[in-house]
């Protein structure tokens, strides 16, 4: 027997009303799922170039890098914002005559996992690792990876500091503000010297 | 020896103090690392992220340690203690704003653009911003406030001619946690508030939401105006005139006001960011009283300190903003967005004259305005190298606008309306708008900047708005600008369709122009930094009120046009003035001691002259011809306060009068000065309790606006009396954060 009318006209407002609901939640998360990358970086990457370059002067281990200093830009293969970001830092990081007083190299690389990322970090005596945006989820495993390693990694957003990276750029009030990893930067051989660390941001 | 004088002792204070930085020795650090984590990136000039030296225009960013620090309340303080170039004057009701020596008496703010996280909040009515408690923005939420002088209609379109004000809310790293807030000023005012920040994993890690919901309520002081006693009769009664509602017939306005100056601002503004989606909700109403109303016939104001005199506004919007990165070089963002305003303004009058002639019963004026907008934007951005260095930005916008309004006149004991409605609007209409802005880099050393808007609308014809800046570094830290910048406002509804006995509707009325060049040369030390720039605008086709002359009347009365009789003082909207403006303005600030120690200075020296009917250049009335602000703060750190001193400085102003030109001459009030002091910090007993103290010196009483019943200066004939400014002014305010942790670091 076929339901009355009414529930009959309920049940499709039901169902439009499911649809909609679908429809609305679909929209969400696949705005998410896209949004997962931010399409900029808050610093600006030519500006991160100029702060990186200071900064490393204030790492006591810096100078014990082997020379030249290579810099390893880590991108995410297919993810614009990512390479975005990347090709932009390696453009101004390229521009610089020196990274901290010091001869360097710009390499960037497509992420491939993290023990392909440490394998190469060790293989070429990769001194700064530049880790680009759409990457969050491989933070802590990236940390995890390096440490033991003499490798200053910097990330593209803040929120990499609290998860892994040892040094980050945030920006409040339109300033830039310098974000560091104690904890990290101890297990990667990174040690900054107090008067910097007075101006950071602090992790531990 | 003689003693070093004036610009010398200033040059060489500069140079001594840039050389205690000039090297990095032990236990300090670099200047020049010092001077990066002081430069400023700014967003509103260009639409996009950029560090000042290749900023197309002259910007003050106010940070979030400046309001707080120096106790700012509103965002007018902020102008007046913190911004370059800016000024604003409280009417008590609303705040007014100028810019580099030019204010607008009575335009409601419609000269300047106001965003608030990209949002545009002037309406399309009146083109009216707030820029006191009557934003509804909490300043606990803003992370920064971005000033951009001169014209900025070439991103921005209509109301950005004296500039773009844009306020920036924090990200829930910054406003984290849950707060509760109250301040109040004793006898004055009180305010309570909650908020919270927070991540939401659940949409990822880059989702999070802020949210404040404020309330303001403001009960005083009280003000002793005139009194003055009015002996010419009523014409209607012709008895002594009555300014209080079933007052006696005394001919007496003014007194102690007490049921009449009073405030009241809930608000609330949501942000919730899920990567690359942003969306705001905002909502505010602010309603409002002063002792003294127009009556909307400015020769009876309204009843003297009636508490059913008042104005409100209402104010909310929705905008959603997602931002796509398309490929390596180019990126897009959607905008949609939609707007609820409504106005309100009520005040009683009691001079029969004011009312229907013939009526000898009080009456109600009311005027009632609505507007209701959505739109669209779309821009894109092509960064065709991938370095910043050749950037062009095209963009669309595209927004359906509906206005409603009418102005009443009641009786104020029966309620029933005295006339038919006037000025009555019902209006659909739409706005069309695209742009295009080019930057080109092609070195550290010259910048390049070139851009234009075009504007479509039912009520005026396309407007194209150009800029073009270009910067050229000089030397190390020095860089030389110059800016060319058209800007317009469209007529507001009022202006373009309002009709009554008073007011002939308006014919082929054009937006207002104005047309700037600028050139400044800046300089940076380390943490300091030094601007002085020099700037010219011309003003054209300004819109003003104009009454009809005789000659005039009798022509459309000959022609069936007006009413011949009731209608004396017709007058019509129409694009009638110019102006000309120049002047120099200049900046100094900077650091010391790790910035605990931090100063500014900012000064604006202008001409600002209308264009008379003799061919002769009038000063404008309100607007200073210089002004300025001073400020210094340290910060002891740890538990211990930060004290900051600032101060507000603007020059003799012309006063504001209905009727100049029955005026012997038009008077001014001396110069005045307004001096803060406030002392903020953590309450060392409690983790997360904070507080702030500030108090307030006007070395002046009175503000540059005639008030009440006499609106020319006749002396010895019509005594004014003018606007009371509150000299002295205490808040303490409290705030708790749940769950907040001692700070590791600064």
């Amino acid at each position: 027997m076929a339901p009355p009318a009414s529930i009959q006209g309920a049940r499709r407002k039901s169902t439009r009303g499911c649809s909609r609901r679908a429809f609305v939640l679909a929209v969400l998360t696949t705005l998410v799922g896209r949004s997962s990358a931010r399409a900029t970086a808050l610093v600006p990457p030519k500006l991160q170039a100029q702060l990186l370059d200071k900064v490393v002067l204030y790492d006591k281990n810096y100078p014990a890098l082997p020379p030249p200093v290579r810099v390893l830009l880590v991108m995410k293969q297919g993810q614009a914002a990512s390479m975005a970001v990347v090709r932009e830092m390696e453009l101004a990081l390229a521009a610089m005559p020196e990274l901290g007083k010091r001869r360097h190299e710009v390499q960037v690389v497509g992420f491939a996992g993290v023990d392909a990322l440490a394998a190469l970090c060790r293989a070429r005596s990769i001194g700064v690792v530049y880790v680009g945006p759409s990457l969050d989820e491989h933070i802590r495993a990236i940390g995890h990876a390096l440490t033991g390693s003499h490798v200053l990694t910097v990330g593209a957003e803040p929120s990499y500091v609290p998860e892994g990276v040892v040094l980050g750029f945030d920006l409040v009030s339109g300033r830039p503000k310098l974000v560091v990893n104690l904890e990290q930067a101890k297990a990667q051989s990174v040690e900054f010297r107090a008067e910097i660390l007075k101006l950071m941001r602090v992790y531990r | 020896m003689r003693p070093l004088r004036g610009w010398r002792l200033l040059a060489l204070s500069f140079v001594l103090a840039s050389a205690e930085v000039a090297t990095a020795q032990d236990g300090e650090i670099d200047s020049d690392l010092a001077g990066l984590l002081e430069e400023q990136v700014v967003t509103t000039a260009s639409k996009s992220a950029e560090t000042t030296d290749t900023v197309p225009a002259t910007v003050t960013s106010i940070t979030a340690e400046q309001l707080r620090a120096y106790g700012i309340r509103t965002l007018a303080e902020a102008i007046d203690f913190l911004s370059l170039g800016l000024m604003t004057s409280d009417r008590l009701r609303d705040v007014e704003v100028g810019a580099r020596g030019v204010l607008f008496t009575g335009d409601r703010g419609a000269h300047v653009l106001v965003l608030v996280n990209g949002h545009t909040v002037n309406d399309p009515f009146y083109g009216s911003a707030q820029f006191g408690r009557g934003l509804g923005v909490p300043l606990e939420l803003v992370d920064r406030i971005e000033v951009v002088i001169g014209p900025g209609s070439v991103l921005y379109g209509s109301n950005a001619m004296l500039g773009v004000i844009h306020v920036i809310t924090k990200r829930a790293r910054e406003y984290s946690g849950t707060m509760v807030l109250t301040e109040f000023e004793p006898g004055k005012s009180v305010r309570a508030g909650a908020g919270v920040g927070y991540g939401i994993p659940a949409l990822g890690r880059d989702a999070e939401l802020t949210l404040q919901l404020d309330y303001y309520r403001q009960f005083g002081p009280e003000f002793l105006l005139g009194p003055v006693t009015v002996t010419q009769p009523d014409p209607a009664t012709g008895r002594p005139l009555r300014f209080r509602t079933n007052g006696p017939e005394d001919g007496v306005w003014g007194g102690r006001a007490r049921n009449s100056h009073w405030g009241e601002v809930p608000s609330g503004l949501l942000r919730l960011t899920v990567g690359d989606l942003d969306i705001n909700f905002h909502a505010a109403a602010y309603r409002r009283a002063a002792p003294y109303a127009t009556a909307g016939v400015p020769t009876y104001p309204g009843d003297f300190d009636s508490p059913e005199n008042y104005e409100f506004d209402r104010r909310v919007f929705v905008d959603a903003r997602y931002a796509l990165q398309v490929s390596t070089i180019s990126r897009v963002t959607f905008r949609l967005y939609g707007d609820h305003f409504d106005y309100g303004h009520q005040s009683v009058t009691s001079a029969a004259a004011a009312c229907l002639y013939g009526d000898t019963s009080p009456c109600y004026r009311r005027n009632r305005a609505l507007a209701r907008w959505a739109g669209g934007e779309v821009q894109s951005t092509f960064n065709w190298f991938r370095d910043s260095r050749f950037v062009t930005l095209v963009g669309l916008d595209a927004r359906g606008i509906y206005v409603k309004g009418q102005d009443d006149i009641r009786n104020y004991d029966t309620g029933d309306p005295r006339e038919s409605s006037s000025n009555v609007i019902d209006a659909g209409d739409r706005m069309l708008a695209a742009y295009l802005q080019q930057t080109w880099t092609p070195s550290d050393r010259f910048s390049l900047n070139a851009g234009a808007r075009i504007d479509e609308g039912r009520r005026f014809d396309p407007v194209v708005s150009p800029r073009i800046a270009a910067g050229v570094g000089l030397w190390r830290g020095g860089r030389l600008k110059g800016v060319y910048s058209e800007a317009f406002r469209a007529p507001t509804w009022t202006e373009f369709a309002s009709s009554s006995r008073t007011i002939l509707r308006s014919e082929a009325l054009r937006p207002e122009r104005v047309r700037s060049t600028e050139v400044s040369l800046e300089q940076a030390v380390g943490t300091h930094r030094a601007s002085i720039g020099a700037f010219r605008t011309w003003w054209h086709d300004m819109i003003a009120f104009h009454v009809l002359s005789l000659e005039e009347f009798e022509d459309l009365a000959s022609r069936g046009l007006v009413d011949g009789f009731r209608n004396l003082g017709i007058g019509q909207y129409r694009n009638i003035q110019s102006i000309e403006n120049y002047g120099m303005n200049g900046r100094l600030e900077g650091s010391f001691l790790s910035s605990k120690l931090r100063y500014g200075l900012n000064a604006t020296a202008a001409i600002a002259e209308r264009d008379g009917s003799d061919g002769r250049g009038t000063r404008l009335p309100v607007s200073p011809r210089f002004f300025g602000n001073a400020r210094i703060l340290y910060a002891f750190g740890a538990s211990w306060p930060t004290v900051a001193l600032a101060a507000q400085h603007v020059s003799r102003r012309r006063v504001h009068l209905l009727y100049p030109e029955l005026s012997e001459f038009v008077p001014s009030i001396p110069a005045q000065t307004v001096l803060r002091a406030a002392v903020t910090g953590d309450l060392p007993v409690l983790v997360g309790l904070s507080y702030r103290a500030t108090a307030d010196f006007a070395v002046r009483d009175v503000a540059p606006y005639a008030v009440g019943v006499y609106q020319a200066n006749i002396p010895g004939v019509a005594e004014l009396t003018y606007q009371p400014v509150e000299r002295y002014r205490v808040l303490l305010g409290l705030a708790y954060t749940f769950g907040a942790e001692r700070v590791a670091s600064p």
